[in-house]
């Protein structure tokens, strides 16, 4: 299972991406991964889940899942995210982070 | 005093009306009456209760009854304690001491810096003009690298203090959040493509304006960056924008480069971040730029005079740069005369971006 991260927006406008293959994980991570991903229902989830209410400078998320010939794309408004997707979103941003602190060091 | 609040992630105060027990007469009198924290909730309660029945009418009465006198500043400060329910909990109200959190008493003055601004320099009261309580939010989230304005109220992180520091920290960020909510009540921009984006300059400009009017600096003295300290140290870059040299504030390993141009030659069409909406700024921004220092002394004193009536009575929700365009000029031609130095200064600024009047 490959899936691929970005957010974007917020006030200071920056990306931030991570790519991650439960092949390339350890097995503990892929399977906390693959269970964060059920618990998401993922795959059932609306392609676009985009706010209607004003306000500014929030995030947008977009997730995309490859699994087998099974393919999908999720792009979320932050003040939009189901709160049974907030654990993958935290867990993709921790990720982030921790790529981030490699790259630093 | 029953009050529920829902648990989600969702950014909006969820004081919930249905649960509350405390009838509407006795709302009204805590909403004169009582101190900065009952008030706030009592105004949010009655807003809320009278908008789920659609009483407009009762709406308005209550509205007419929240207006303060002008000049009378209304600023609570919350904290989420790392969570992300709002409001939070009340740590400071209009007037009570000194916090020993330096992001609360940063919100507190920067709130009041920007009011100040509005009120002193354009005659505004407050964000909708009726004064409007200027409530904020701090330590929300865990390593949250953002401030936002939900509609509502101001809300910021604490930053992952890897790439980020505290959003507290700039006080152009603050009156960038507070414009936010200028702009809902006036031009309305919608948060996408270019109006997006200049919903977004429009909130850089008045955000840089806060911090010069703060220091009393001329439009040659300022930095004209936005969110400077924001970065955390080891981070390259001075700070999250420059409105004079778009494109030049950061050009770091992980963050990459300051994507945003200066010129519509540069224009960055993209998906991302409602079509751009913090990229493309940077061509108005360097617009009022320009015509800031094409002018000369104070930046808020004529610039930013002819950007607020732009933004107060000439644009539509709708409204393109080139829009912005025409009307700044005609605004300038308006205060100032046909053939003014300052129309010519306004066109200027925006013929350097690329965009003809």
């Amino acid at each position: 299972m490959k899936v691929e991260f970005c957010r974007t927006g917020g006030v200071a406008g920056t990306r931030l991406t991570a790519t991650l293959d439960t092949e390339r994980l350890s097995p503990q991570e892929a399977d906390r991964l693959r269970r964060l991903i059920s618990t998401a229902c993922f795959f059932d989830q609306p392609t676009s889940l985009k706010s209607s209410t004003s306000g500014a400078d929030r995030f947008q998320y977009q997730v995309t899942v490859e699994e087998g010939d099974r393919i999908k794309k999720v792009e979320i408004d932050e003040s939009c995210v189901p709160r049974t997707f907030q654990p993958l979103i935290d867990y993709l941003l921790d990720s982030c982070r921790a790529r981030q602190k490699i790259k630093r060091s | 005093m029953a009050m529920v609040t829902h648990n989600d992630s969702s950014s909006a105060p969820r004081f919930c009306p249905m649960y509350c027990i405390v009838p509407p007469h006795m709302l009204k009198e805590i909403a004169r009456r009582g101190s900065a924290g009952q008030q706030a909730w009592a105004w949010q309660t009655l807003t809320l209760s009278e908008q789920m029945r659609g009483q407009r009418l009762a709406l308005s009465v209550i509205a007419a009854m929240g207006t303060t006198a002008t000049g009378t500043k209304r600023r609570t400060i919350y904290d989420a304690g790392n969570g992300s329910r709002l409001p939070g909990r009340m740590v400071r109200g209009e007037g009570d001491p000194r916090s020993k959190d330096r992001a609360v008493n940063e919100a507190y003055d920067g709130s009041g810096a920007t009011y100040d601004l509005y009120f002193t320099v354009f005659g505004r009261n407050s964000i909708d003009e009726r004064g409007m309580r200027l409530d904020s939010t701090v330590h929300y989230g865990r390593k949250y690298d953002n401030a936002f304005w939900n509609g509502q109220q101001m809300v910021y992180g604490d930053g992952d203090g890897e790439l980020f520091n505290r959003f507290t920290i700039a006080i152009d960020v603050i009156g960038h959040e507070l414009t936010h909510g200028v702009t809902d009540y006036e031009a309305g921009l919608e948060y996408q493509d270019q109006p997006g984006a200049l919903n977004e300059s429009f909130s850089d400009v008045f955000g840089s304006l806060v911090k010069q009017y703060k220091r009393r600096q001329t439009a040659k003295e300022a930095d004209w960056l936005i969110g400077k300290g924001l970065l955390a140290r080891g981070v390259k870059g001075k700070a999250l924008r420059s409105m004079k040299e778009p494109g030049t504030a950061y050009d770091d390993d992980i963050l990459g480069k300051d994507p945003q141009p200066g010129h519509m030659r540069d224009y960055v069409r993209t998906r991302d971040d409602n079509g751009g909406v913090h990229i493309n700024s940077g061509i108005p921004n360097r617009a009022f730029c320009e015509t800031a220092i094409g002018l000369g002394g104070n930046a808020w004193a004529k610039a930013g005079q002819i950007w607020y009536v732009t933004l107060r009575d000439k644009l539509r929700p709708n409204s393109s740069f080139k829009d912005a365009a025409r009307w700044t000029v005609a605004v300038a031609r308006e205060l100032y005369g046909v053939g003014s130095l300052e129309q010519k200064a306004v066109r200027g600024g925006w013929v350097a971006v690329g965009i003809g009047v």
